[in-house]
């Protein structure tokens, strides 16, 4: 090595076989924790976005088949159709198949789309939420991680030490050092996983909500129009 | 029917995942290069021969030399720009009194005795007032001068002090240089003679050859480290040298160096670079 002093790149070759390892470890984590961080970050966007526009054209007036039918057509045209407007089409639905038969009791209809709804409501909170207990186990398990690599690269160059006859400091500084940059690892993972897991599960739950909200508004519609109709 | 859908999704996870890869490679390249260049800023090339502050020496009492003759110059200069101006003065008031004259003649011609009298002596008040004028602005300028004058000296005398103070200074710093060089070179041969004296001359050494060494000592006098600068071109003579200096392992009179004087050992021991020849070995 031509460098005098010690770099960072040396130190990471130079450290022993379990600190390499942990090293990588982090590296990966930290890699995938972005990319789940990158992939969430677009999709609670999204599906932000979607909600505003569906509730837009939902009370806008117009009328609820044709809400239905232009579902339908998007998903023809292979287009994506997530989010709310799932929990509305199969509310949709399963009221019209249940208010074909005219003698259907009003109370069972609506039991019937009620629990169609919950269904699909729970399938979107389900989608919400992917990658975010990734995340949840970055964010604590990392910083663990990388202190267990630092832990042993201190033990190894210790139990250097116990052999040398000259003890100084230039002797265990570069183990010691080696080591503590398992731990800088671990916590360069787990910031952003900490960030992003609290951010996005906020965002998640807020959105789950509204999309709750938005199921009972339809609900009443709903209920209005069995007992009217 | 949701193929283009999982594409799309699929697409998603690709591009967050070069995303997370780009940012990765940026960080790892920032820390991996940042830190080598903060490294190599830290190192303190320190001059080791005396010499060189001599030399530092001759040339710091020229440049005093200069500074002097420079302000000498300067004064010089505002001296004439000033006698200019006061000339110009002159001239000018001199122009208006004649232009005024000749305006008044003018007027006696076309004007009654009478007038011309009052007139005459309205012309010796102007004249009187002008002339006033002119010797309160020549007193002023004069004032100025001397004010200008007295602070050039002020400002000498306080260079003057200035430098006599620096050379003192430079001249204490350079004792002490002396001395601490006049202590590494006592420890400088001390280190040579062990090395020599643990010196394997392998087959292959020829006369000629040269290889830098880099050599780490901590304050014990233990070597810490060693590596080749520059090499030979011989592996084996490379080898050899680097041998004999670990063989060495413990240079025990420098720790003595360290508890005395930790300067002197930090500047010249800390880390050195030793040239090794086959013919002679010297630091």
């Amino acid at each position: 090595m031509p460098e005098q002093q010690l770099s960072i790149l040396s130190l990471v070759i130079g450290a022993s076989v379990p600190v390499q390892l942990v090293m990588l470890i982090l590296l990966i984590v930290s890699m995938v924790s972005w990319l789940m961080i990158g992939q969430r970050w677009w999709y609670l966007r999204q599906m932000n976005d979607g909600f505003k526009a569906f509730e837009a054209n939902f009370w806008s007036g117009v009328d609820l088949n044709e809400v239905f039918r232009d579902g339908s057509l998007r998903l023809n045209d292979n287009e994506v159709v997530d989010g709310v407007e799932n929990v509305f089409r199969s509310g949709f639905r399963e009221f019209n198949r249940l208010t074909k038969n005219e003698d259907t009791d009003p109370d069972a209809v609506m039991e019937g789309t009620e629990r169609a709804m919950r269904v699909a409501l729970s399938r979107e909170e389900e989608k919400l939420n992917t990658h975010l207990p990734f995340l949840a186990s970055v964010a604590s398990v990392s910083p663990y991680i990388g202190l267990f690599g630092t832990v042993w690269g201190i033990m190894q160059s210790f139990r250097g030490l116990a052999t040398m006859q000259q003890a100084t400091l230039a002797v265990v500084a570069p183990g010691i050092s080696e080591a503590l940059i398992a731990t800088a690892m671990g916590l360069f993972a787990a910031i952003p996983a900490v960030l992003a897991y609290n951010r996005f599960s906020a965002d998640a739950d807020a959105l789950y909500s509204r999309y709750d909200t938005f199921s009972d508004e339809f609900t009443s519609i709903l209920h209005h129009r069995v007992h009217s109709g | 029917m949701h193929i283009s859908q999982r594409l799309r999704n699929y697409g998603i996870y690709g591009l967050a995942g070069l995303f997370s890869l780009v940012l990765h490679i940026f960080i790892l390249f920032l820390l991996f290069v940042g830190w080598t260049e903060k490294k190599g800023e830290h190192k303190p090339q320190r001059p080791k021969f005396v010499q060189a502050t001599l030399v530092q020496m001759a040339p710091k009492a020229d440049v005093q030399d200069k500074q002097a003759a420079k302000k000498k110059a300067q004064v010089a200069a505002l001296k004439k720009v000033e006698a200019q101006r006061k000339e110009k003065a002159r001239k000018q008031k001199a122009a208006e009194r004649e232009k005024a004259e000749r305006r008044k003649a003018e007027q006696e011609k076309a004007r009654i005795e009478k007038i011309r009298r009052d007139k005459a002596l309205k012309k010796k008040q102007n004249e009187e007032k002008a002339r006033k004028a002119a010797a309160q602005k020549k007193k002023i300028e004069q004032e100025k001068k001397a004010k200008e004058a007295e602070r050039q000296e002020e400002l000498q005398r306080q260079a003057r002090a200035q430098a006599l103070a620096s050379a003192l200074d430079s001249e204490d710093e350079f004792l002490a240089d002396e001395q601490s060089a006049q202590l590494a070179q006592g420890y400088q041969s001390y280190i040579q003679q062990r090395i020599i004296a643990n010196w394997n001359r392998p087959l292959s050494a020829r006369r000629g050859m040269e290889t830098i060494l880099s050599i780490q000592l901590v304050p014990t006098g233990q070597v810490v480290g060693v590596s080749v600068l520059r090499s030979s071109g011989n592996d084996a003579f490379d080898l050899s040298a680097q041998q004999a200096v670990k063989k060495v392992g413990r240079f025990d009179k420098l720790q003595q160096l360290s508890s005395q004087s930790p300067t002197v050992f930090e500047q010249n021991f800390r880390q050195f670079q030793l040239v090794f020849r086959p013919e002679d070995l010297r630091l």
